[in-house]
């Protein structure tokens, strides 16, 4: 058998093998698979072609034209993520040149600045009371003027006989404590 | 069915009673992978091609005796497309799908040396379709990946259907002579 003959029996068997041969002409060829080997053969061939062709595909697809469709697709798509993420990028811009300019003001951010406050609140607290007891007196000054008036100046302590507290009082209270009532004379009940 | 029809392929019935179970394990190791591939083509199934076989084999067993050995193979393939013929016409099912047909060869499972083959041919197959014009290329692609019609092809790439059948048969040709051509 010769090639030409051989290739016509490949390519028939090839047409039969993916439907493309009509009713009476696949009858026909299936009369010839009958009887002849050539034939038979022809179409295992073809069949190890096409299941090669499509296990080629697996190890690596060739080169293709259809896929200028699909790359123009992706092609589309990708300008839109770029031009996206370009905007997104140039919005950075102005935030990321901020940020340093910020940082320079008030280094260590908000949360250094807070911490640094707290610091400043303790030693303030550290401060008033290591200082003794003329800052104690400030308040007191502090309250005598707010809530005791003007004349409160003038004997703070006692200020109370001011709104009413009445001696007997006093002299119950330093007997129960066994306070000399000679101490009490000291006090603002003579006054 | 008498799978001994009149002529050469026949031997007198009284040569032997049955076949040496050895030689048709024999003959299933030499001629299973072709015969699988012929049922393929023509049943497009592989339940069904698994069928046909076993009938085939089957039938060598019971009547592979009257055959003459030097045409073994040849009954082998009639009686192997008998069986087909008998099976697609109980089943009435074919199909003709070419990617369902390619899904089926990758279920199939193989022996390490027939998966070596199957490589091989693939690779062979694949550097035979990187030498093809991409004219060619393009229609073995769409027929056999895209399970195209030739004029679905032709309509598609706008060209008459009598050239995207030359296309196809000049890469049919140059591929079959690439598996030729490779020592397997």
């Amino acid at each position: 058998m010769n090639s030409s003959s051989e290739n016509s029996i490949e390519w028939q068997a090839f047409l039969y093998i993916t439907d493309e041969l009509s009713g009476d002409e696949a009858e026909k060829f299936e009369e010839r698979l009958a009887d002849d080997q050539a034939a038979r053969e022809a179409v295992a061939r073809v069949v190890e072609i096409e299941q090669a062709v499509v296990q080629a595909a697996g190890v690596k697809m060739p080169p293709v034209l259809p896929a200028e469709p699909r790359q123009r697709r992706i092609g589309w798509q990708s300008a839109v993520v770029g031009v996206v993420l370009a905007g997104l990028f140039l919005a950075m811009i102005p935030l990321m040149i901020q940020l340093p300019s910020n940082r320079q003001q008030q280094p260590g951010g908000p949360a250094v600045a807070e911490a640094e406050s707290m610091v400043d609140q303790a030693a303030l607290l550290v401060a008033v009371w290591t200082s003794g007891e003329q800052d104690t007196n400030d308040e007191e000054d502090w309250f005598d003027s707010e809530w005791c008036g003007p004349d409160a100046d003038n004997h703070s302590g006692y200020a109370v006989l001011e709104i009413g507290v009445p001696t007997w009082m006093y002299e119950a209270v330093a007997e129960d404590d066994g306070i000399e009532s000679g101490s009490l004379d000291e006090g603002p009940v003579e006054n | 069915m008498s799978a001994c029809t009149p002529g050469d392929e026949c031997l007198s019935t009284g040569d032997a009673d049955r076949i040496d179970p050895a030689e048709v394990e024999a003959l299933y190791a030499e001629h299973e992978s072709q015969l699988r591939l012929f049922l393929t083509g023509v049943l497009r199934n592989r339940d069904l091609v698994n069928e046909a076989l076993q009938s085939t084999f089957a039938k060598l067993l019971e009547s592979g005796h009257t055959a003459r050995r030097e045409t073994r193979k040849g009954w082998l393939f009639r009686v192997a497309f008998h069986e087909a013929l008998l099976i697609r016409r109980r089943q009435k099912v074919i199909d003709k799908s070419v990617k369902r047909l390619a899904n089926q060869s990758k279920d199939e499972p193989d022996t390490p040396e027939k998966a070596a083959s199957r490589h091989e041919v693939a690779e062979t197959i694949r550097q035979a379709l990187s030498t093809l014009p991409e004219p060619q290329v393009q229609i073995v692609q769409m027929r056999i990946y895209e399970g195209k019609k030739f004029a679905e092809i032709a309509d598609e790439l706008g060209i008459p259907l009598g050239t995207v059948l030359t296309r196809m048969r000049l890469a049919l040709a140059k591929l079959s002579k690439s598996i030729d051509e490779t020592p397997l």
